[in-house]
């Protein structure tokens, strides 16, 4: 259940994480967990797929920097991101708004 | 002592279907990743290969995340593969169907004429001509057990089949780690192409050969009898291997 709700809501999660500036995928992770206070706690697995899907999608954008050892790769809202994600939330703010007015209505 | 990290990047790297340049990028990203977290790990008191151990488990097994990491190539790159390995079942077609001709007047002497070649006496002209076979596996089992080549030739190609399809997976991995997308296109066009001349100049043969016979149907049964085989033989390891995916 907990998988499912992540699916649709994934690029959601990660380009409001980046709007508190630019991460590489491993940081963006772990703030999600720090954001959330340990709920959002992201398979890996899931999280590089989504981001490159992001960045072919035009949303997200990366560049790689050198940092003691090795190579990082860093990811970055787009202007066209940033569209992205205002609209969305105003969706999602609807949706938990609507399923919220649905529950107190049965409980 | 092996390093877990490199060795779950070694078998990453044979499991992404991209391009060379884009393979890098991401074995390099996730290299970075797993290192990262293992340094976190032993922070937090695992022991070094310990940690190591754990952050590769805690990414997903170099199969799956090879699916999802190759991004929309794999998609191209899976129907290629499929592609090339029609070509093969076509090739070892016609390999097995010349070594078939071969055999079968050897099996015919041997048997005392019970298993007498269809095409070393030439019947291809007339049973055919008046009994069009779209599917020539029907020719076999419709009351016509004498015909040695044909028999043998479909043997053959089923166990070629089959064996492909067993190593379907095995093959696309070892041509994900050889070739780019874009190369196993190419080079599935160059087989496909080569066969389409190979059976153009056969078929030319044997119209001038026979005449206008059956000749024809029977090339279209033969060519929907490998195409069949080798779908079955493709999509079968293809669909454990997304359903592996998407675990």
């Amino acid at each position: 259940m907990q998988t499912d709700r992540l699916k649709g809501n994934l690029e959601l999660l990660l380009l409001s994480a980046l709007t508190m500036g630019p991460a590489h995928g491993y940081g963006l992770i772990r703030r999600l967990r720090e954001m959330s206070e340990g709920f959002f706690d992201l398979p890996e697995g899931t999280v590089y797929p989504a981001l490159h899907r992001l960045e072919r999608e035009g949303l997200v954008s990366s560049s790689w920097t050198d940092e003691p050892g090795r190579p990082r790769k860093s990811y970055r809202l787009t202007p066209v991101g940033e569209r992205q994600l205002a609209v969305e939330r105003v969706a999602w703010q609807r949706f938990g708004t609507a399923v919220g007015a649905v529950m107190r209505g049965t409980s | 002592m092996n390093d877990p990290i490199a060795t779950y990047v070694a078998d990453l790297q044979k499991e992404l279907a991209t391009s060379p340049r884009r393979r890098a990028a991401v074995l390099a990203e996730v290299e970075d990743h797993l290192r990262h977290a293992a340094r976190d790990l032993a922070g937090e008191g695992y022991a070094e290969r310990d940690a190591s151990q754990l952050a590769v488990a805690r990414f997903g097994t170099a199969r799956s995340m090879g699916v999802k990491l190759s991004g929309g190539a794999r998609g191209a790159w899976l129907v290629f593969g499929w592609y090339l390995q029609l070509m093969v079942v076509l090739g070892a077609g016609v390999a097995l169907f010349g070594a078939a001709l071969l055999v079968a007047p050897a099996l015919s002497a041997a048997t005392g004429g019970a298993l007498e070649s269809e095409w070393a006496r030439q019947s291809l002209q007339s049973d055919i001509s008046r009994e069009p076979c779209w599917l020539s596996i029907r020719c076999v089992t419709g009351g016509r057990p004498n015909q040695a080549d044909v028999l043998l030739f479909e043997a053959g190609l089923t166990v070629t089949g089959l064996a492909i399809a067993a190593g379907h997976h095995t093959v696309q991995r070892r041509l994900a780690a050889w070739a780019s997308p874009e190369t196993v296109s190419r080079l599935g066009a160059a087989l496909l192409g080569g066969f389409a001349l190979l059976t153009l100049a056969w078929g030319i043969w044997g119209w001038t050969f026979y005449g206008t016979n059956g000749a024809g149907a029977n090339w279209v049964g033969v060519v929907l009898l490998f195409g069949g085989v080798a779908f079955v033989g493709a999509r079968w390891p293809w669909q454990a291997h997304e359903a592996a995916s998407a675990s």
